[in-house]
């Protein structure tokens, strides 16, 4: 790949995955190091693009390798902090997202949403993230390498788990 | 749970368009440059201190007046083709994680990622000790003739000082790697493990 046409591919992605990378690297990384991961989503997409062979959308591609790169950015977390996931205080990390949030979500729903959201496992944080942005259970499964049937699966455990905690109810799916 | 009401949650998600970024595309190109510069950096002051150390071991030899005894030559060879082959074959396996491709399916990327992550420690602890024991016998094998004359209690001293020098230093260099190692690696493995077979739990 041409250095032109990277950047011009680079400044395509840019522009179309902007917010939804950013809102994924927030979700994803811990304790308010969203900014760290979408700095580094970033350099790997344009570090990585020189080897994008066209086997997926340009898009689902990016998307992996914002997926994978949050999957590797707890060994630079581990690096730089004792923190652990079994040792976060997951209420307080969430309270600490929400206000950082709070700028950000001016409604009850997306407020809810996120919270409950930043709950769930960060691997099923991942998937309903994803889903979230309105990606189909296809992209999802070119994304994590699963079939859609399973991606299926995946989500229809979790929605309940999210519903319930949405809405404070018993799950009635 | 119906689809409009999904849909509204989607709807609700992605109405969060996280405000004014403070990362405009004019501000990642450059960091991008300063992560690029950082990393050149980072290998120039890795190679230049190989090359420093070999160039100061040469100056040293070329200084001597007398001609170079052929202990010293053995020593000096040993300890070049030692320190050369352990030291790429560890890059070596730096390298491979480096390389990982991070546009391949999760899954995929999970299971290399799993392969890769452990192997530059395996390496060390696996070729560190054979590595020692011929830069321990290089270093002796230098200071043979080196002193002649020296007391003969003297120069086993500076022998088994030497030794033991060489081996209490890496195996502080290995108690640091291995700390480091079970702080960010056995976590990230863990968790990929984890997230391995959550993500493929009923794909079979």
């Amino acid at each position: 790949m041409k250095p032109e046409e990277q950047h011009l591919h680079f400044t395509e992605l840019y522009d179309r995955l902007e917010h939804r990378l950013k809102r994924f690297c927030e979700l994803s990384a811990w304790d308010g190091r969203g900014p760290d991961l979408l700095q580094e989503v970033w350099i790997n997409i344009w570090n990585a693009l020189p080897r994008f062979r066209g086997d997926c959308s340009l898009d689902t591609w990016a998307t992996r390798v914002a997926v994978n790169s949050a999957l590797m950015f707890r060994r630079s977390e581990g690096r730089r902090s004792r923190h652990t996931a079994a040792d976060m205080d997951m209420e307080k990390l969430v309270d600490k997202q929400t206000a950082e949030k709070t700028l950000l979500i001016d409604t009850e729903l997306r407020e809810r949403l996120y919270a409950c959201v930043s709950e769930l496992q960060p691997r099923d944080r991942m998937i309903v993230g994803l889903h979230l942005e309105a990606m189909t259970h296809r992209d999802i499964s070119e994304v994590v390498g699963v079939s859609e049937n399973h991606v299926g699966v995946l989500l229809h455990r979790l929605k309940p788990v999210l519903k319930k905690c949405i809405t404070g109810e018993e799950n009635d799916s | 749970m119906t689809h409009e009401e999904y849909r509204d949650w989607q709807n609700a998600w992605q109405e969060n368009d996280t405000g004014k970024t403070p990362t405009g595309m004019d501000a990642i190109m450059s960091r991008m440059k300063a992560h690029d510069q950082r990393s050149k950096r980072i290998n120039l002051a890795k190679a230049s201190t190989v090359f420093m150390l070999l160039s100061l071991m040469a100056f040293q030899v070329a200084r001597q007046k007398a001609p170079l005894k052929t202990s010293m030559l053995i020593g000096l060879i040993l300890v070049t083709i030692n320190t050369v082959i352990f030291m790429t074959t560890l890059f070596g396996k730096q390298f491979r994680l480096k390389r990982l491709d991070l546009g391949q399916p999760s899954l995929i990327f999970i299971r290399q990622a799993i392969a890769a992550l452990p192997a530059e420690m395996q390496h060390i602890t696996r070729h560190l000790p054979l590595f020692l024991i011929f830069q321990a016998l290089a270093a002796n094998i230098m200071f043979i003739d080196l002193w002649p004359k020296l007391a003969p209690v003297t120069l086993v001293l500076i022998h088994v000082g030497t030794t033991l020098f060489l081996f209490l230093g890496a195996r502080l260099g290995l108690m640091v790697r291995r700390r480091i190692y079970n702080r960010s690696t056995v976590p990230l493995m863990e968790d990929l493990r984890q997230t391995e077979k959550a993500w493929s739990r009923g794909e079979e």
